[in-house]
């Protein structure tokens, strides 16, 4: 039983367009260079080529402290061991549970001025992965049925890897306020959607009822599956003639910005990035639904009972229920998703005393659905010169409490990036696994002033 | 900070035990069976010892047959037991018998009944001619008193055919259907051979054998008496119910029974029997003990039916463990006692009647735990 749940648990998938989290400890760093990422009202003077930025971005809203427990005797057990009370088990748990990974890869970056404008054009290569599972599945492992009636639905997993072209710019509209935005480009490159958009789970002393609707959203330079005699999608047969390097999907978004400077060495920003979305062309798109019951074994023999041949008749069971969840291929090949967007404020102020000392509060809310957060951090940054820069800053969100530093560093033309965020909580020895929620971001970069 | 928690450290492996399900769980089992009087009898690790008496019939009636010789003799001897063999003679094999025994015969001391019994007697012929015979044929069965319920004799003669060396049916007889009792004498009276001169010249080459050979087939079928009553304490001592690794504290069954025997059975107890410690060799091997930590819901009453108004049981069984868990059932002590349905008298078995588990669920609290380590 508890490998047929989790096997209906390990396909319980959210889906999300990948974006990367922006570097937001630039904000606080006079030296950075690609500011318009964040905001695409901020520009540089001159003009800046950056290549090969790279942020690494994970959130899970629960860690791994949920799921291992050291023991007195210096054990390490599971939730599922005796000794963890379900309400410690499950008090830990949020109703979905999820991990989400984004990276970000910055082919090139080319920012210019001319007259009035400041212009940026940039292509970047965003790919990632998010998977969720509601806490009834581990509710139902940990204490049974004493709940009869179970909404597993709802949730879903994803992957996809998209490129951007993204053309910027800024203009200052007075002596305070500056106003930019950005023009994105997208092509979608691969993607897997599965979303289960029904699941009821009846578990009574007479039967086992499981009511399932998925969708399964499937794409790939590469080809795409064909059908077994049945016509249902075969995964085990694939086509490579159909897509052959053709691009999955495309689509638009836009970011919009407004900094502004009331007074002298405050600096207010207000941006939302990624308004838009991509329409996805499947090259397999299917519709699975099928209402499973499982009243017990049918008839078992007594021969079968003296063969040991008992679990011969479970494994039926179980073939019988991964044969329904098979998908017929769709009608409808395109969908439109929306890019999940993310709204940036922050402030920041330069002490009048010594202008390289700034303070600053920032907040970003962002829009994924079920794995939507928000998080507001304090900061401090020392910029003594636009070749150098550091930052501190501390906040919380939904992952918890998080810490930021970053460094901006500039020798001769060249600036080296680096910004880290992470979370309290500390991590499994040997492995970036978190123990608690996190929100874990990484960013190497370097640009060249031209 | 986010540094590394040397506690939860992998490196030392983790306790994968895990106990799922801790406040309850319902699973639905299903239907087992039908656990059927052929079933039991003759597809199961006994059925090699029962095959050779019960068959079913095209009707799919259980039915018993048991041969039982009663006479057989060498054409040789003949020979050398008379004087002139030159001329034709009449051999006088004398007064033979036999009896009806095996499984029939214990029957009755079952509480069981012989329904429709039939008995042909066979008989072969070694010779190149026919040899006329003559006899007595007499039957008598008797009751558990010992005094006789059915007497019968009739005057036999057949020409044994030639060249039969083989055993052929030479006279039939149905038993009158009243008699429930096996014949337990059988026997053919005055019996005599007309020979042939000189008969040993007269084998016959394409024979397999130069005796002269007679018995009786008997067949019946099995029924249920009005008085059958079978109080019995049974013991599985090799159950090997390995279910202590999953620390099961207590299990609830429901259980739907269909019965289409005519026997209503009532369990009054069932024990989980102690493992039995090894002794050496030569010891004996002592007595199993009862766990008296396992508390298993009883009486229990199954009732009896037929084929065509099968017995429905709604049966609520509970195992308990006093204390701790539910450890491995080597063995269970089962003190029962079936008893007949009221009209069963005179009915023959089919091989299809038993028990069917037509659903059944269970009901586990306190948690399965599964040792995955």
């Amino acid at each position: 039983m508890r490998k047929y749940i989790i096997s209906i648990a390990a396909l319980i998938l959210a889906c999300t367009v990948s974006n990367a989290q922006s570097f937001q400890e630039g904000f606080f760093l006079d030296g950075y260079t690609l500011g318009y990422r964040y905001n695409p009202a901020f520009y540089t003077e001159g003009s800046v080529l950056s290549i090969g930025e790279w942020t690494d971005n994970t959130r899970n809203n629960v860690g791994m402290a949920t799921f291992l427990y050291p023991t007195e005797d210096g054990e390490l057990v599971t939730a599922l061991h005796e000794s963890i009370t379900p309400e410690t088990f499950l008090g830990g748990l949020k109703e979905d549970n999820y991990l989400n990974r984004s990276v970000n890869f910055n082919l090139f970056s080319y920012a210019w001025k001319k007259g009035d404008f400041h212009y940026n054009l940039e292509g970047n290569i965003r790919a990632g992965y998010s998977a969720s599972l509601p806490k009834e599945i581990f509710q139902i492992l940990k204490l049974g049925s004493s709940e009869t009636n179970y909404n597993l639905s709802g949730a879903g997993a994803s992957a996809q890897a998209i490129a951007e072209l993204a053309y910027g710019f800024s203009r200052q509209v007075n002596s305070w306020l500056t106003v930019g935005g950005r023009a994105k480009l997208l092509v979608g490159i691969e993607s897997l959607n599965y979303q289960v958009t029904r699941f009821d789970l009846v578990l009574s002393e007479e039967q086992y009822k499981a009511t399932v609707e998925a969708n399964l959203d499937l794409t790939s330079v590469n080809g795409k599956y064909r059908t077994d005699e049945d016509g249902y999608i075969n995964f085990s047969d694939k086509s490579y003639r159909d897509k052959w390097k053709m691009p999955s999907g495309a689509g638009m978004a836009m970011d919009l910005g407004v900094v502004a400077t009331p007074v002298e060495g405050l600096t207010i920003s207000l941006s939302a990035l990624d308004l838009g979305g991509i329409l996805w062309y499947y090259g397999n798109s299917g519709h699975s639904s099928c209402v499973t019951s499982f009243d017990g074994v049918k008839a078992l023999s007594y021969e079968k009972i003296k063969a040991g041949d008992i679990a011969g008749e479970f494994k039926e069971v179980q073939d019988q229920f991964t044969g329904n969840l098979k998908f017929k291929p769709s009608e409808t090949k395109t969908r439109l998703e929306a890019v999940p967007f993310t709204l940036y404020l922050g402030t920041k102020y330069a002490l009048p005393f010594y202008r390289a000392l700034e303070l600053g509060l920032t907040g970003c809310y962002n829009s994924r659905g079920g794995m939507s957060y928000k998080e507001f951090r304090a900061g401090a940054a020392w910029n003594p010169s636009g070749k150098l820069g550091v930052t501190a800053n501390i906040g919380t969100g939904d992952f918890g409490l998080v810490y930021g530093a970053a460094l901006t560093a500039g020798i001769q033309k060249f600036h080296l990036n680096v910004g880290v965020q992470n979370g309290f909580g500390g991590t499994v020895p040997y492995t970036s696994m978190p123990l608690k929620a996190n929100n874990k971001c990484v960013t190497l970069g370097l640009t060249y002033d031209i | 900070m986010a540094c590394s928690d040397e506690r939860y450290d992998l490196s030392d492996g983790i306790n994968k035990d895990i106990t799922l399900f801790e406040e309850e769980i319902s699973v639905p089992v299903g239907s087992i069976g039908p656990i059927t009087v052929e079933s039991t009898l003759l597809k199961s690790s006994l059925g090699e010892t029962f095959a050779e008496f019960i068959t079913v019939d095209d009707d799919g009636i259980l039915l018993i047959e048991s041969d039982n010789d009663l006479y057989s003799v060498n054409v040789h001897r003949i020979e050398a037991e008379q004087d002139d063999v030159s001329s034709a003679f009449t051999y006088e094999a004398g007064d033979q018998s036999t009896g009806v025994y095996g499984i029939a015969y214990l029957l009755g001391m079952l509480g069981l009944q012989c329904l429709e019994q039939h008995m042909d007697f066979y008989a072969s012929n070694p010779l190149k001619v026919d040899v006329p015979v003559r006899t007595n044929l007499v039957l008598t069965c008797y009751n558990q008193d010992y005094e006789p319920v059915y007497d019968s004799s009739a005057a036999l003669s057949d020409n044994l055919k030639k060249r039969q060396s083989d055993p052929y049916v030479i006279y039939s007889v149905d038993l009158p259907a009243d008699v429930r009792d096996v014949p337990e004498y059988i026997g053919f009276e005055a019996l005599e051979l007309d020979m042939p001169a000189n008969p040993v010249s007269r084998i016959s080459d394409d024979t397999r054998s130069d005796i002269f050979k007679f018995y009786c087939r008997h067949s019946c079928k099995i029924g249920v008496s009005d008085n059958f009553s079978f109080p019995q304490e049974v013991n599985i001592e090799d159950a090997g119910l390995e279910i202590g690794q999953y620390k099961l504290s207590k299990c609830d069954l429901s259980i739907v029974l269909e019965n289409t025997l005519p026997l209503s059975v009532k369990i009054d107890s069932i024990r989980v029997l102690k493992p039995v410690p090894a002794v050496g060799e030569g010891e004996e091997e002592p007595e199993p003990e009862c766990d008296d930590n396992i508390v298993i819901s009883a009486p229990i009453v199954i009732a009896g039916g037929s084929p065509e108004n099968p017995g429905v049981t709604e049966l609520k069984l509970q195992i308990a463990a006093k204390e701790g868990t539910i450890p491995d059932i080597h063995g269970l002590r089962i003190g029962l006692e079936a008893t007949s349905q009221t009209g069963c008298d005179g009915v023959p078995l089919a091989g299809t009647q038993g028990i069917y588990i037509q659903s059944s669920s269970a009901k586990i609290s306190g948690g399965i735990t599964i040792p995955l380590n």
